[in-house]
């Protein structure tokens, strides 16, 4: 029913999506925990910097990550002393989904930490756990639901990431060809079946992804409510 | 040697200034107040949990925070055992996880009491299983003070430890609370709105008003001044007694307070025979005698010697010593002082209906 080309899309996408969401998650529970928790200087200018990728054209975001990422860029061979061998590889796929889906991990790790109760945190405390020990015994297992909708929101993100991708991976069958841009190629070939059942697939990823991530948020707020 | 908190802190709050001066070596420490008198704050500062206090807590020779000196002990390394009004449970563990929340502190210290025996003072077995969720509002209690009490405190902080729980319950939870208080011998502050629990609980009482501590003494003689008194549920103060119950039926019960003296109480079910009573009867309610009074309903005749009176409103506050072994206090008005010639050393006889008197408490 798949091509063999819709078939290594999938996969691609598959692996980029799990890759990009496993990478963000780390970076996005650190930066959701801050922003719930702490007050500083510039708090505004991080949550704005942090949502940016959310509204700026996801084309300028490869941009960036392309002059990033090039020879002569802060991150490129001739300053690393190494080539990174992200342009034009999956890793590049890679980051730039976990780019484009850090916003949306991000905040939703916030709501899942603004959600814990900080008087508990605070018992936590009293009882002789230090932070870190707060952190792992009280705050993420409360947080878990959220945090793990935040991880679902992350790897269908990276599945749909299509316009910072084309510009920093390529689009090249077999190697960095997502299904969004086998889709996008499918239909400037004219291989309107194959683009059909990409759809589908998208369709169907997207959809699961989604319906579980309101699921877990909706528990976690009916769980909420229950113990108050 | 007893261990000394000392606390002297000002933290501003929306409506008014916290400004505090507490140093006591009591076993067991009230802090009484209305609600919203600054209370909780204070108990949160002395646990860490609340920031931008200035000034100086310090327990047992420990400075725990000195703002001048730039001290600030985290919470985990206080070592206080807090209770906070609505018990503040794990909602994601089982009721044992949540009392061994602190053992790894008490372990490390050593000198805490036991789990197991914690969980027998309060009757936990049973509950240990459920989660935290599943417990009712009285068992809740309970399995916060035990969490607090296996994590090897120095201190214990009680907020309200009665304060949610519905009147039927609290005769247990009282219960509860003073066989804690006798079994493990922590040092505890009680955050409390009400009188009573304070004079069943505490050896000593700060009182405190919108932030400040206006009052600090013995229960008995702070919530008996005249300015506090007044400012007491209903204006009245409930006289607590203490003795054996020598009998126990169809819901009446006899106590024995010793030297002689006995109550009688018409409605006190869960009476046991041979157990210790804690008995309440306020100091509105009772009855003031010249002489002989035969005839009269009132079950409970004790003699006693006026200490003496004094001038609150409309209202006169007698003392009376009940044979020298038991101070308690009665509300009459002038008229009736001035009738009866209530003067210190003047031998009366106090009077109670049985129904008036409450068991309070049992241990």
């Amino acid at each position: 029913m798949l091509s063999q080309h819709s078939l290594q899309a999938l996969l691609i996408s598959v692996e980029v999506a799990l890759g990009a969401s496993l990478l963000v998650l780390p970076p996005g529970i650190l930066i959701g925990r801050l922003l719930a928790r702490r007050e500083f200087a510039g708090k505004g200018v991080v949550e704005t910097l942090v949502s940016l990728p959310l509204v700026l054209p996801a084309s300028a975001v490869g941009y960036m990550l392309l002059s990033l990422f090039s020879i002569d860029g802060p991150l490129g061979a001739r300053n690393l002393g190494f080539d990174p061998g992200i342009l034009f590889t999956i890793k590049g796929a890679l980051a730039s989904a976990a780019v484009m889906s850090l916003p949306l991990v991000a905040r939703t790790a916030r709501v899942a930490f603004e959600g814990v109760d900080p008087r508990l945190e605070g018992m936590a405390r009293t009882l002789g756990l230090g932070p870190l020990a707060t952190l792992i015994r009280v705050s993420l297992p409360l947080a878990a639901r959220g945090l793990a909708a935040a991880a679902i929101m992350g790897f269908s993100r990276s599945l749909g990431e299509f316009g910072a991708t084309v510009i920093v991976a390529g689009n090249i069958p077999g190697r960095t060809q997502t299904l969004a841009l086998a889709i996008f190629s499918d239909i400037q070939s004219g291989r309107m079946e194959d683009a059909r059942g990409l759809l589908l697939i998208t369709t169907l990823l997207a959809f699961a992804g989604t319906y579980i991530t309101e699921m877990l948020i909706r528990g976690s707020s009916t769980a909420r409510r229950r113990e108050a | 040697m007893p261990a000394r908190l000392e606390v002297n802190v000002t933290l501003p709050l929306p409506r008014f200034r916290l400004q505090v001066e507490i140093a006591t070596d009591a076993r067991a420490s009230g802090l009484f107040g209305h609600s919203g008198a600054g209370k909780s704050t204070l108990l949160e500062v002395i646990a860490g949990l609340r920031g931008g206090a200035q000034g100086r807590v310090a327990f047992d020779g420990e400075v725990w925070m000195d703002s001048a000196a730039g001290i600030e002990r985290p919470p985990e390394q206080r070592g206080v055992g807090y209770m906070p009004q609505d018990g503040l449970l794990f909602p994601h563990w089982s009721a044992r996880r949540n009392i061994l929340a602190g053992a790894t502190r008490a372990r490390a210290d050593g000198s805490s009491p036991e789990a197991g025996h914690v969980i027998e003072i309060l009757d936990l077995e049973e509950l240990l299983p459920r989660p935290a969720g599943a417990l009712s509002g009285g068992e809740r209690q309970r399995v916060a003070l035990a969490r607090a009490l296996c994590s090897g405190p120095k201190l214990l902080l009680l907020d309200e430890p009665l304060g949610s729980i519905q009147t039927s319950l609290r005769r247990r939870i009282l219960s509860y609370l003073l066989r804690a208080r006798e079994a493990f011998n922590i040092p505890a502050i009680y955050v409390s709105h009400d009188a009573t629990d304070v004079s069943l609980l505490c050896d000593a009482v700060n009182v405190i008003r919108e932030g400040r501590i206006v009052a600090s003494g013995s229960p008995p003689a702070v919530f008996t001044e005249p300015a506090i008194l007044e400012d007491l549920l209903d204006g009245d103060y409930v006289n607590v007694l203490e003795g054996i119950v020598t009998e126990a039926s169809d819901s009446r019960a006899t106590v024995d307070l010793g030297g002689g003296l006995t109550l009688t109480i018409a409605d006190a079910p869960d009476a046991a025979r041979g157990s210790r009573a804690l008995v309440g009867v306020k100091a509105a309610d009772l009855m003031l005698a010249a002489g002989e009074t035969p005839g009269l309903s009132a079950r409970n005749i004790l003699p006693g010697t006026i200490l003496r009176t004094e001038r609150s409103g409309p209202r006169v506050i007698a003392r009376i010593s009940l044979g020298g072994r038991f101070e308690i206090v009665a509300l009459v008005t002038e008229p009736a002082r001035v009738a009866l010639g209530l003067r210190p050393g003047r031998e009366i006889q106090v009077l109670a209906k049985a129904q008036s008197l409450r068991l309070l408490a049992m241990r």
